[in-house]
Order: structure tokens, then sequence, then C-alpha cells
């Protein structure tokens, strides 16, 4: 694998460290239907990020780890806040996501394509805004 | 309060300027394909073109919908900016060299709650090839920009109900006066 596309599948993984981080974040200040969605989020991130992290290591390459802390916005206690959160986390992993479609190898452009659709989808959810293109930064 | 669902015009300007990089690339990367083994077009040429023929099609839906079905332009409005938008991006990635062909005029469901289902089901098959043709792409830029068009059509549809309360289907005839 070129290290670009080594690059963009570590960025992608590295997204979703943080997302999985945010979520527990999230989850354990939330209650309710919020919690519930919350909860569904961070199982999906889970997932991808161990998805991401096997396609690093089956190239040959060692896995980012999490960050020793991650910034999160202060006060971070209403279900608004929660939600405001969860917008910028899954506009992050969209943008990485779109990262990795254009720079990765071209075996994940078809599961980096569903996390794009997957995080755009949820970003809209948790009540952020749509985009002609989601995860394509100007 | 402005409706999340339209699309800005600076958003859909923003895009669009996006897409003039991303049209570089594409334009950058096919240069150096064999254009000439496929006959003078390069296979992300082709998908260009396929896709602009699908957000065309899918486009007249939407307006002949809105159209036809007054109730439904308002809750429309934001897929029909969206295909706009996206139909510029696709002409500056791919200026079409004569005037487009126009698709013939797409036959709507008489009752609105029909015919947001017909939209909304034509909407996700458009979604879903945009979706699939990401991995027939050559150049990633251009890939890129098919996957977040089809993350753009499931953030609106996410934003839509899935039905419309009212008839699905026309009454049994003989049942009105």
């Amino acid at each position: 694998m070129r290290q670009r596309a080594l690059d963009a599948l570590q960025a992608a993984l590295a997204a979703e460290h943080e997302a999985v981080y945010v979520y527990g974040v999230l989850g354990a200040r939330s209650t309710g239907p919020l919690r519930e969605s919350l909860g569904e989020q961070y199982v999906a991130h889970r997932a991808r990020r161990d998805a991401w992290s096997a396609a690093v290591l089956a190239a040959g390459a060692e896995p980012v780890g999490t960050a020793a802390a991650y910034a999160l916005p202060r006060p971070l206690t209403t279900p608004a806040q929660c939600r405001a959160e969860a917008v910028r986390i899954e506009e992050h992993c969209s943008a990485a996501s779109a990262f990795l479609i254009a720079a990765g190898p071209d075996s994940l452009r078809g599961p980096a394509s569903v996390a794009l659709n997957f995080s755009a989808v949820a970003a809209v959810r948790f009540g952020g805004d749509t985009s002609v293109l989601p995860g394509v930064r100007s | 309060m402005p409706d999340p669902r339209r699309v800005s015009r600076r958003t859909t300007l923003v895009g669009s300027g996006l897409l003039v990089a991303g049209a570089a690339a594409v334009a950058a990367h096919d240069s150096g394909e064999t254009d000439s083994a496929a006959g003078g077009t390069s296979p992300d040429l082709m998908l260009i073109a396929t896709a602009r023929a699908e957000i065309d099609a899918i486009a007249a839906l939407v307006q002949r919908a809105r159209s036809r079905h007054p109730t439904l332009e308002a809750r429309l409005g934001g897929l029909a900016d969206l295909h706009t938008a996206h139909q510029a991006i696709l002409e500056r990635a791919a200026p079409t060299s004569s005037t487009p062909s126009t698709p013939p005029e797409p036959r709507v469901a008489d009752l609105p709650a029909d015919a947001w289902l017909q939209v909304l089901s034509q909407e996700d098959l458009a979604r879903r090839s945009l979706l699939t043709s990401t991995t027939a792409a050559r150049s990633g830029a251009l890939a890129q920009v098919l996957a977040s068009m089809s993350a753009g059509i499931s953030q609106q549809l996410a934003l839509l109900p899935a039905a419309l309360p009212g008839p699905a289907t026309a009454p049994a005839a003989g049942s009105g006066s």
C-alpha cells in the first residue's frame, strides 16, 4: 500500500478512535432515546474502528492508537450540547471517510463510501445541516 | 425558521467550486488514460455521463411530482435543490459538448401519497447507483465526488417521512359518487 493511501487509512482510523471515545462520554451523560441513539453510534463506530485497524495490519503497518486525550466542549451536559458534539464528530468522520475514498486503497472504497453515507446521515439526524457534498471540505 | 432540508445558494456555490478541483483531478487523471483504446471516451468520463443521466432523470421526476402535486412542492424542495447543484457539479466536471438530451417526461402517480413513494423509491435507487459507481471509478477524486453525492441524497431522505398520510393507492372503482 502506498504511503498516501496508508496515511488516509490511518487518518480514518484516528477519527474512529475519537468517535468511540466521544460517544462513550456522550452516552454516559444522556438518558432516554438520545442515549439509545448515541449507543447505536458507539457500537457502529467501534466496529468501523476495528475494521480500519485490521486493514492497517493487513497492510503490514502499525495501527495508530487512541490519543492521550480528546478535547471536548464544556459544558457538555444538556441534550442539545450532546447532539451538537455528535454532529461535530460525525462530520469529522465524514471528512475522514471522504479522504479515504479519494486517497485510500481501491479495495476500501466501497466500505469507506458506506461509512461516509452512515456518518452523513447521522449528522443530520442529530441536528446538523445537510450538504451538497457531505464530507468534502472547501 | 429556514427549512433545513433546503440547500442554500451559498452551499451550492461552494459545492460547485469544490468540483472544479474535482473535475480538474478527473481530467488530469483521465489525460493519462488510454482514451484511444476506449474509443475516445475514458471509463471515468463514461461514469460521469451515467451519473449525469441518472441525476437528470430523478431531477425531472421530482420536478414533475412538485408541479403535479402542489402539496409536495415544499417537501421536495431540498431534493430539487440538491439535484440542481449536482447537475452543475457534473456539468463542470465534464461539460456536455452539445445540448444535453432531455429525458422523457416521467409519469407521476395520480395521488400525492403514491407520488411520494415513487419519488423516494427512485431517489433510493439513484443513491445506491452512485454508491456502486464509486468502486468503478479509476480516479479517487471522482469516487469521492460520487460517494459524497450519494451521501447528500441520503441526508435528504433521512429527513423526509417514509410515507405521507392519506391513501397510498387509488380507491376502488365505483366507490365514489
